[in-house]
């Protein structure tokens, strides 16, 4: 019992690991908490539902039809409504991000309704691994989200556009002077946010329906990200992983209330010991 | 022309107070505004008081979130977490213990500010967006607090609070033009109190936090003080506003407090203006009337099958990005622009008396 | 009577070493200056001093009985030192008169408001506020840009802004982060002037960051020359410019003309 909250535990929290990172990696770039995440993720895992239903696609094209569209959102979303607040504080750009969280949630349920859909590639009989029974949809998200983990540290490590990326963070006037197209940069991190968001998307919708509201999935994976020190990326995977799994042992033993706002309590527990999370690197501000 | 003179070191110099003259804090529009708001009892309906009152409750709502956000830079989406706990408690306070009503609300402003120094104390030691995070989570977890301590608060079947209040010489009925009288009053108060506070020493260093927090922290505010100092007012007239707001409906439901409402609050100050107290109060008003308008206007031209709900989301998350976008400073901060213009004319200047909340925040 | 005592300084940056054990003491009423290359340290320095920054060894004392390093950022300003930025903190988009009683915050008491019952004598009190941030105006000669945005407002008088602020605060310790900086040479006289009279009329000691070589020799009563993080010399600017060592770091290429 304790062995399946484990394994429940770790897939709910590496789709807590990749939101949380779609949320790190648009603070990195920009210190802008990214609100519309979650419904990024809806959306996208409605049009790999779309692409299934109504375009007959298999279920891998229609993954890579939803990442790819993903990836385009992100961007869009960026050029039409983040670009122009470029040189502005924070707060407006937040408040933004809500907006386009609402419009696209509103945009799904004027397209898809709010009537519950069912996406569920991954059906089939639970597989055997010595005693553990796990089924197939936890499999495939555990090893998908540590492909991707694999996968983005190579990019962000040896890749030029990554190490522009992470000297954008660490530097936006200094990278602007060294002919880092900064812009462009921030749109293809937008883009990595909203491909990230419909991976996640997509690996969630098998576990609960697909819906209009499904995008608050993504706001309980914020705790996760404060956990892990806004702003890393390990952390983000580290903090997604203790929360997915405190969560579902907490879910074993506690009442249902306490389950539904588990991410919040971790939330204010963290903030209260440890409020700069557990990955946290001493920063100056230069004044 | 009236002068005075100071003295620096050994100089001293004259000064006219055409000099000293700065911002022009007579508004004489004021003045017809207060007189319509108190005459328009007289022409209106039943109804049509019923809703200036949830206006003037969500004006209250509106200024204290104003208080937060634009005095401050601080962003909380917990407002409607507030809102419900100054409507429960001023329900447990006034029908359960029977305290007067007046002391209740009180007592419901004073509950929401402490319960804003738990949130507070904790989120707001770090530069950064933790309030907003932690303040929606509070949001989800007083939801769900309210459901679990069914004793106390009923539950989903939400809580009946009495529509009367008794002010000590007259009973007010919240449908009544009298109770329009008390919480326009209460109105008013609050919108010169936050004007007040902006010009007083805690206001501008609720300000110089926001524009620059390690230029104030030199200047010797205690910025962790005064961030709690602040959450903990707007948290006081968030409740405020919830327990007026219960008393007009005469019913909370643990429903009524959601993100949603918070960010309709939030929509308030970025179509009115934030920062400045007349754009909160303005957006208010445009935003309670706004529904009436796209559901007359949908009923006009679009089909009967679109959702009026989903569509008057789509308009708030458009109205947000139109707003942030093209003019970040609301309707008021347009107004002024407009104002300088003519007040200039012709011989405009590109800006114009631009008042502009777009601070830097890092 | 030393204002200022610093042992022992010790800051890095993740292994760069900023501070590398410096000490030195600042009297009573003089002008201090520390000089030396870019990246030398100074502006960390100042950002101890404040405890903006935390130093992993080391002893500030001031007024020989306070221990800097122990309080808050907010409490040292209370203490009496207030200080200006190498790169303007203002607060950009409230007026020039809000800037200046910014700094008058930690000498403002709110409840001698709640002494007074009538609304003028309300209003008194806050034209008394006022007319303090008047006088520092008046003092740096720009009052007649008091309600203009900072942002409007070109660099020089931005700068003149953010040490409008600093002696808001009548503080006893004055920190001053390249006040010429940006400034051509009659701006930077113009300066000069400035500081001694802020010393005179405000009585006030001044410790200075600055690299214009000619301003500092003009006011500083002592220099202080710093070199990647440790102290070349102290001295009077008459003997620091003859320093051989200084001028092999500081000035070299002029030494070589």
């Amino acid at each position: 019992m304790i062995i399946d909250g484990l394994i429940n535990g770790i897939a709910l929290g590496c789709i807590y690991a990749l939101v949380a990172l779609g949320f790190v990696l648009i603070y990195k770039a920009t210190h802008v908490i990214n609100f519309a995440q979650g419904e990024i993720m809806m959306f996208c895992s409605y049009i790999c539902y779309a692409g299934s239903t109504t375009f007959h696609f298999n279920f891998i094209l229609s993954f890579f039809f939803a990442v790819i569209a993903g990836f385009l959102l992100g961007a869009l979303l960026e050029r039409l409504f983040i670009r122009p607040l470029i040189g502005y504080p924070i707060l407006p750009v937040v408040i933004a991000t809500i907006g386009i969280a609402m419009v696209l949630q509103s945009v799904a349920a004027l397209i898809w309704t709010f009537e519950p859909q069912k996406l569920d590639p991954f059906s089939g009989s639970p597989y055997q691994l010595w005693k553990v029974s796990i089924s197939p949809v936890h499999l495939w998200t555990i090893i998908i989200t540590f492909i991707l983990i694999f996968l983005f540290s190579l990019f962000f490590r040896h890749s030029l556009v990554g190490i522009k990326l992470r000297a954008i963070a660490e530097d936006l006037i200094g990278s602007m002077a060294s002919g880092i197209p900064v812009r462009r940069m921030y749109n293809f991190t937008w883009g990595l946010a909203g491909a990230i968001g419909a991976v996640a998307g997509i690996l969630v919708a098998p576990v609960i329906f697909i819906h209009p509201h499904m995008g608050s999935i993504g706001l309980r994976a914020l705790p996760a990200a404060v956990l892990g020190s806004f702003g890393s990326i390990p952390g983000a995977v580290v903090g997604g992983i203790v929360l997915g799994v405190s969560e579902t042992i907490a879910g074993l033993y506690l009442p249902k209330e306490i389950k539904d706002v588990f991410p919040w309590l971790l939330l204010f527990l963290v903030l209260l010991i440890r409020p700069e999370g557990i990955f946290y690197t001493y920063e100056q501000k230069k004044v | 022309m009236r002068t005075f003179s100071v003295k620096i070191g050994s100089r001293r110099i004259t000064l006219s107070d055409r000099m000293i003259q700065e911002n022009d804090y007579r508004k004489w529009w004021i003045i017809p505004v207060v007189a319509g708001v108190y005459l328009l009892p007289l022409f209106l309906n039943e109804y049509s008081i019923y809703l200036m009152n949830m206006l003037a409750a969500t004006i209250i709502g509106a200024v204290a979130l104003d208080i937060l956000c634009g005095f401050c830079g601080q962003l909380s989406l917990g407002h409607a977490a507030f809102i419900g706990i100054g409507a429960y408690s001023y329900g447990i306070c006034h029908m359960t213990l029977a305290i007067n009503p007046i002391f209740s609300l009180f007592i419901a402003g004073f509950t929401g500010a402490f319960v804003s120094l738990l949130i507070g104390i904790p989120s707001l030691r770090l530069k950064g967006l933790y309030l907003a995070i932690a303040t929606m989570g509070f949001t989800f977890i007083t939801d769900e607090a309210v459901r679990f301590l069914r004793a106390w608060t009923n539950g989903v079947e939400g809580f009946k609070i009495s529509r009367i209040i008794d002010i000590g010489f007259v009973q007010l009925n919240s449908g009544d033009a009298g109770f329009y009288y008390f919480i326009y009053t209460l109105v008013i108060v609050a919108v010169i109190f936050s004007r007040l506070l902006l010009e007083s020493k805690i206001g501008r260093a609720f300000t110089s936090i926001r524009d620059s927090d390690v230029a104030a922290e030199v200047s010797g505010i205690n910025i962790l003080l005064y961030k709690v100092l602040c959450f903990a007012i707007s948290s006081f007239f968030a409740s405020l506003s919830g327990a007026l707001m219960g008393i007009i409906i005469g019913m909370i439901s643990p429903e009524d407090i959601n993100i949603m409402q918070s960010i309709n609050y939030l929509i308030m100050l970025v179509i009115g203006g934030m920062g400045v107290v007349y754009g909160a109060v303005i957006g208010a008003v445009l935003i309670t009337f706004l529904p009436e308008w796209i559901s007359m206007l949908s009923n006009s031209f679009l089909p009967m099958t679109v959702d009026l709900s989903i569509l008057q989301y789509l308009i708030f998350g458009l109205l947000i990005l139109f707003f942030i976008v093209f003019e970040p400073n609301g309707v008021y901060g347009r107004w002024t622009v407009v104002k300088g213009y003519f007040k200039t004319f012709p011989f405009n200047e590109r800006k114009v008396g631009r008042i502009a909340w777009i601070y830097r925040w890092r | 009577m030393k204002i200022l005592q610093v042992t022992d300084l010790f800051m890095s940056f993740r292994g760069l070493v900023a501070l590398n054990g410096i000490g030195f003491s600042v009297e009573k009423g003089e002008i201090f200056g520390l000089i030396g290359t870019n990246g030398s340290g100074k502006s960390t320095f100042f950002n101890c001093v404040n405890h903006l920054y935390q130093p992993q060894r080391g002893k500030i004392t001031y007024k020989g009985k306070h221990d800097l390093l122990s309080k808050r950022s907010h409490q040292i300003a209370k203490m009496g030192i207030a200080r200006t930025f190498q790169n303007l903190e203002l607060f950009h988009y409230t007026r020039v008169l809000e800037n200046i009683m910014v700094g008058l915050h930690p000498r403002l008491d709110m409840r001698r408001y709640l002494r007074k019952f009538t609304l003028k004598a309300l209003m008194s009190e806050w034209e008394a506020d006022k007319n303090e941030a008047f006088k520092i105006l008046n003092f740096l000669g720009i009052t007649r840009f008091h309600s203009r945005l900072v942002t409007d407002l070109p660099y020089g008088l931005q700068k003149l802004i953010e040490l409008g602020r600093a002696l808001a605060a009548q503080p006893d310790l004055l920190l001053l982060d390249e006040p010429s900086a940006g400034m051509n040479e009659s701006e930077s006289k113009e300066v000069a002037r400035l500081i001694k009279s802020i010393r005179d009329d405000f009585g006030c000691t001044i410790l200075l960051v600055e690299h214009d070589m000619n301003l500092v020799q003009s006011i500083c009563d002592r220099l202080c020359v710093l070199d990647s993080g440790e102290i070349v010399t102290i001295g009077r600017p008459d003997e620091i410019v003859k320093d051989p060592k200084v001028i092999r770091i500081f000035l070299g290429e002029e030494s070589d003309a």
